[in-house]
């Protein structure tokens, strides 16, 4: 009997079908972690990787034992070709951050991760060894089905449909253990020391001269740096327990989230800090995700304020499959969809009356009424995929004739 | 990938269940007493002996989780070179640390703090003395003038706490001079 339960929530813990909005938006971090960290690397690419490096690669070889993935060893030692790692390194990790070509761009992303950590070990910080780690279960999440080119190319394609399939989340709670299981073996490692119990750990951590970046007011201040020791702990050991407690989730992460931005302000770990933040997301309740797209489109939009519309005319698989496209991006649901031949074209008084749009699909704002291309690029404020294109919408002229839109807007 | 993609309403078959339980099962225990402060660091250390370790430091799962532990580091290092020519001219080079740059440089530099004040300044890293030290010579080769030797110098300081006895000196000790050869230089 209680095995039979205990299996059961294994199951639903580790198989239950959930949307993967967490671990499509981790994707995106990690994508951009990555990217930041290829761009740290880069002015001193060649000094650590290059044929001529500070440690040859024929005597980090003799400090690896066993099997290691490091694709430098298949190189020719040139610096065309260290150089060319580079680039084909950051293309893949680009690709995995816009979700293209996903599954392929995560398991690059892994192997040149790997490589660039089994080329030096020694210069490899704690960031980088925990995007490793993350980077293994993130090969086998799918990581593709929300928020990437992926699945808009599938949903133009009418290949999937509107909504998000659901998939079982084992990848996303091994990323999530491994996180947890870690703040609390760091705890343990930490109650091994002398300076945790006796509170001056933080001390001496604030006064490491190579870690040192912005001033600290209480960095002599005997009490002030026992109870940030003492706090340290406290933070880390709920981060890896209390978490897994749904009321003491959200505040055991915002208290995590302090305690690392503290760390970022005040000593110098590249991306360390950035890392476990973004790997957080992967807590959030698949629930709150929409409540929290609300919250940000009404920061966006206000509910007074005009309503952007787009009005499509689903004759042609073309502008179904546009307007699908549209409705994936529409992540905050700030537009109003009106199919001019269905039951809302008919309240609008649109029905049966399509030969009079311009276009197939038209995008009505407060600004004009805009159609083909123009009406993406006029809609692309309001959406977070087409935020890169949004300030080119400001370049639009406001068009002549604003019919049927007055309408609309009644 | 069908390991995960289905229907809510269609869970993954059980076959495909039990076979992803023992994966995980496996990582989760694996991954937990690999980092565990259960060994002494040299033990974790040693040479890969079976293939869970093997399998552990191949996928980068082998992580420790030891940061600032057991102590925060409490001594500040930083490595110079110097330098002799043939000629018998005297030069001396410090190895980039983030105490030499501004906080926007810092960003880049945690390679070189790794590097610089983390491993070449210790006894265990010998091995890698020789490599940083030919990387100093070809750095400083002048063709007709090319460099000799090389020494590597640790400079040292310990942190204390305030209102304790200051012994926080810079202390300095050579712990390595290598002969350049003419292949080093190529």
């Amino acid at each position: 009997m209680i095995l039979r339960k205990l299996t059961s929530k294994w199951n639903r813990f580790f198989f239950e079908p959930q949307p993967p909005t967490a671990i499509a938006l981790f994707r995106i971090f990690y994508g951009l972690l990555i990217i930041a960290q290829l761009f740290l690397l880069h002015p001193q690419w060649r000094t650590w990787f290059g044929p001529h490096a500070f440690m040859g690669l024929d005597t980090m070889n003799r400090f690896s034992t066993g099997p290691r993935i490091n694709l430098f060893v298949l190189l020719p030692r040139t610096d065309f070709a260290i150089n060319a790692f580079f680039w084909v390194f950051l293309f893949f990790a680009v690709c995995l951050t816009l979700g293209y070509m996903s599954r392929v761009s995560s398991v690059a992303v892994f192997l040149f991760l790997s490589s660039i950590i089994e080329r030096n070990h020694f210069i490899a910080n704690g960031g980088e060894n925990i995007m490793r780690l993350a980077g293994f279960f993130l090969m086998f999440a799918p990581v593709g089905a929300a928020f990437s080119v992926d699945r808009l190319l599938r949903v133009s394609k009418g290949q999937e449909g509107i909504e998000v399939p659901a998939y079982a989340p084992w990848a996303q709670r091994m990323i999530q253990l491994e996180m947890s299981v870690g703040y609390v073996l760091t705890v343990l490692w930490k109650l091994t020391g002398r300076t945790w119990w006796n509170g001056t750990a933080v001390y001496y951590a604030l006064h490491m001269s190579g870690f040192h970046r912005f001033p600290v007011p209480w960095a002599d201040n005997l009490v002030a740096i026992k109870l940030a020791t003492w706090l340290t702990l406290m933070i880390e050991f709920s981060a890896g327990i209390l978490v897994w407690n749904r009321k003491l989730r959200y505040p055991v992460l915002a208290a995590a989230a302090c305690m690392h931005l503290g760390i970022e302000y005040s000593m110098n770990i590249p991306l360390f800090e950035w890392v476990m933040i973004s790997s957080f997301v992967t807590f959030v309740y698949p629930s709150d995700f929409p409540r929290f797209w609300n919250w940000v489109g009404h920061l966006l939009v206000p509910r007074s304020a005009f309503r952007t519309f787009v009005l499509h005319d689903d004759a042609t698989a073309e502008v179904v499959n546009a307007a699908r496209v549209l409705r994936v991006l529409d992540v905050f649901r700030l537009l109003h969809f009106v199919e001019v031949r269905s039951g809302d074209g008919l309240a609008y008084g649109l029905a049966g009356n399509s030969t009079t749009l311009e276009n197939p699909l038209l995008v009505i704002s407060s600004r004009g009424v805009y159609g083909g291309y123009l009406a993406i690029l006029s809609a692309s404020p309001l959406l977070p995929l087409l935020w890169p294109l949004s300030p080119f919408s400001l370049l639009l002229r406001r068009p002549r004739r604003a019919a049927p839109a007055v309408a609309i807007q009644r | 990938m069908s390991l995960n993609r289905r229907n809510p309403a269609t869970p993954l078959p059980r076959g495909q269940r039990a076979v992803l339980s023992i994966f995980i099962a496996f990582n989760i225990v694996a991954t937990t007493l690999w980092a565990a402060p259960i060994r002494s660091r040299n033990v974790r250390r040693r040479r890969p002996v079976n293939g869970v370790a093997w399998y552990l430091q191949w996928a980068g799962l082998g992580m420790g989780w030891a940061f600032f532990a057991p102590d925060p580091i409490d001594t500040y290092y930083y490595v110079t070179s110097e330098i002799t020519y043939r000629d018998g001219r005297k030069d001396t080079w410090k190895f980039p640390g983030p105490e030499d740059v501004g906080v926007y440089q810092r960003y880049f530099m945690g390679t070189y703090t790794a590097w610089s004040s983390q491993i070449i300044p210790l006894s265990e890293s010998a091995p890698l003395w020789p490599d940083a030290a030919r990387y100093v010579a070809r750095l400083h080769n002048h063709p007709e003038n090319p460099p000799t030797t090389v020494k590597l110098i640790r400079h040292w300081k310990t942190t204390e706490l305030p209102g304790s006895k200051d012994l926080s000196n810079w202390s300095e000790y050579e712990f390595f001079t290598y002969s350049v050869e003419s292949k080093d230089l190529e």
